[in-house]
């Protein structure tokens, strides 16, 4: 079915909007049209958490809680969802949710602006973890500033949950919230919006004709880099066609040779799963933006968006990954290595969509990678390194090594891994690979990192992953 | 009896329910009269500068704007530090910080605020 009314679930009632602007954020229909102020905003890029609510998704005949940024997300992208705000916590009888009570003892608030949206990020790990240890309450908050609490009366909020009683008012009312979820799962959405057009097909035939049809259309997946056109530049993005109603692209198979992950599969499923294969590769994506980024972010979206400062792409380069582009007729697939032609600039054609990125396994390889950034968590990198190769005999073999944050383009180090390849692992050859990487790049100085600075890093994150190996230990900061 | 001695003892924020249930009102939470106009500043680009002209022909033409303030329309003393002056509060010649206010703009919403704010040519 097909229509251009958007549907979701907002305090146990369908909430229905005729052909809502494309444009306007989940953050200003709250608060300018529902009239509910507690949900904040403060940086509208996606990077404080003022603005967090909750959305329920129904999968496997089960609710998810995710924490998501609402200063960043369309309205019509809520189709499908349960929109959960930090007033609809309270219950009818006009109690506090567990974590509000936990907050509130814990003198979690002083200020109090920053306040809901740590709310709504502790009720979602509320919701979705049993136990709350310190990493979980960590990377639960990471991407929630305060800048007058502090954190740790919040941490001890957090962590007094342990104890609590997870049967709260969404459990009990969860049966009700599926039914109603039920029936609004299967639309397709068609906005024609004066002169802005926005689809949301949940088919990939669908998604074949929308393009057909609307060949200039931004293909919008997560939004967390494509919506900043209109929070931050202020312009209008007129024909949209958002990708991730599509549940078939929303999957991560593995054949022993490769894994495959869907162009929809938000970031948070794939940290966890590709841990058991590349752990390095989960501890850069536990820093790649936030809890709420990664619950929509994904590995698709940071391919096509190719900035040079993505942070799965210098670690998908050196695993060799391919990337599956379909058109209307033709799939084809062509490795990430010739993918990037320039800043920000892709061989994605219009017309054409990114299916799905295949990773090899590499079993007999050790895989490594850095990310170098002022701040630990929730950071832009300013350099971002990624070796990934086999040691047979002491020498080295089967070689990739890629660098973000060094050129136009997230690359391989070419020169360097000439120097290493069939060498044996020596300070001497080192020294010639961390040369040799002058010749592979000529970065900028900007903002995060000056051209020295840059450079002098990613030598020395090429001798680090030397010294691990040889040294047979990680090291690390947060070790 | 009212207890008036609270030394010592861990008490709650006064508004520690409103904090966590939203329910605080900050300025931009508390409904507007019919007829309010929007602000938006216009944030100086440049972290060390010194300000040679600021052209405010686009701003003021953008849709939805009614009125556009600059340092010129500020009649009385122009430092908002408290202590010590040095706080100007849109500064004549010298930009000191990235993000400095320069000017202010008033719409007929936010949104049409900010796009005019953007639109300014500063050199």
């Amino acid at each position: 079915m097909t229509s251009n009314i958007v549907k979701f679930v907002h305090k146990n009632k369908i909430v229905a909007i005729s052909s809502p602007d494309p444009n306007e954020t989940v953050l200003n229909y709250v608060r300018t049209k529902l009239k509910k102020t507690g949900t904040k905003e403060g940086c509208a890029e996606g990077g404080c958490g003022a603005c967090t609510v909750v959305l329920g998704e129904l999968k496997n005949n089960k609710i998810n809680y995710n924490a998501i940024n609402s200063c960043i997300m369309f309205l019509p992208t809520l189709q499908g969802k349960q929109l959960i705000l930090v007033e609809d916590l309270i219950s009818k009888n006009g109690s506090l949710h567990p974590v509000q009570k936990a907050m509130v003892n814990y003198h979690g608030s002083q200020c109090g602006f920053c306040t809901p949206g740590f709310v709504m990020s502790l009720f979602a790990m509320f919701k979705n973890h049993s136990k709350f240890n310190d990493n979980v309450i960590k990377d639960s908050i990471a991407g929630n500033l305060c800048r007058c609490t502090g954190y740790k009366p919040i941490f001890k909020a957090a962590k007094s949950l342990n104890s609590k009683n997870k049967i709260d008012y969404f459990v009990q009312n969860e049966q009700n919230t599926i039914a109603l979820l039920k029936k609004i799962q299967d639309e397709s959405i068609v906005i024609y919006k004066k002169d802005k057009r926005y689809f949301a097909p949940r088919y990939v035939h669908e998604l074949k004709k929308n393009l057909k049809k609307n060949i200039n259309s931004q293909l919008l997946s997560g939004g967390t880099d494509l919506s900043l056109v209109v929070t931050k530049e202020r312009k209008d993005i007129n024909s949209i066609i958002y990708m991730n109603s599509i549940n078939a692209l929303n999957y991560i198979k593995n054949n022993n040779n490769y894994i495959e992950v869907g162009a929809t599969t938000p970031l948070i499923e794939f940290e966890s799963y590709i841990e058991k294969y590349y752990p390095d590769f989960t501890a850069i994506l536990k820093r790649y933006g936030s809890v709420q980024i990664r619950n929509v972010a994904t590995v698709a979206g940071n391919i096509a968006t190719a900035s040079p400062i993505g942070d799965t792409l210098p670690l998908l380069l050196s695993l060799d990954a391919k990337v599956v582009l379909r058109t209307i007729k033709k799939t084809k697939i062509i490795p990430l290595n010739n993918f990037f032609i320039d800043y920000r600039k892709t061989k994605l054609k219009k017309g054409q969509f990114i299916d799905s990125i295949r990773i090899p396994l590499f079993p007999k390889n050790i895989f490594k990678a850095y990310k170098i950034s002022k701040r630990f968590d929730d950071d832009i990198s300013s350099v971002c390194a990624s070796f990934n190769l086999e040691v047979v005999n002491k020498k080295i073999k089967n070689i990739r090594i890629a660098y973000g944050g060094m050129a136009s383009i997230p690359r391989r180090a070419k020169y360097c891994e000439k120097i290493l390849l069939n060498s044996l692992i020596t300070e001497q050859i080192i020294n010639k690979a961390k040369e040799a990487l002058e010749k592979d790049f000529k970065p900028i100085s900007d903002m995060r990192a000056s051209r020295k600075y840059r450079m002098e890093v990613a030598k020395n994150l090429l001798h680090k992953c030397f010294l691990e190996i040889t040294q047979k230990k990680l090291i690390r900061v947060n070790n | 009896m009212i207890k008036e001695i609270f030394i010592q003892e861990k008490r709650p924020h006064e508004s520690g329910v409103k904090h966590v249930s939203g329910h605080a009102h900050y300025t931009d939470d508390i409904s507007e009269p019919e007829g309010t106009l929007y602000g938006a500043i216009g944030w100086a680009k440049k972290s060390h500068a010194i300000i040679k002209k600021i052209d405010l022909g686009k701003v003021i033409k953008s849709e939805g704007v009614i009125a556009v303030v600059t340092n010129k329309d500020i009649l009385g003393r122009n430092d908002v530090g408290p202590v010590y002056d040095g706080d100007p509060i849109f500064p004549k010649k010298k930009v000191e910080y990235f993000g400095q206010p320069l000017f202010a703009v008033a719409a007929k919403s936010t949104e049409l605020a900010r796009k005019a704010a953007l639109k300014a040519n500063i050199s």
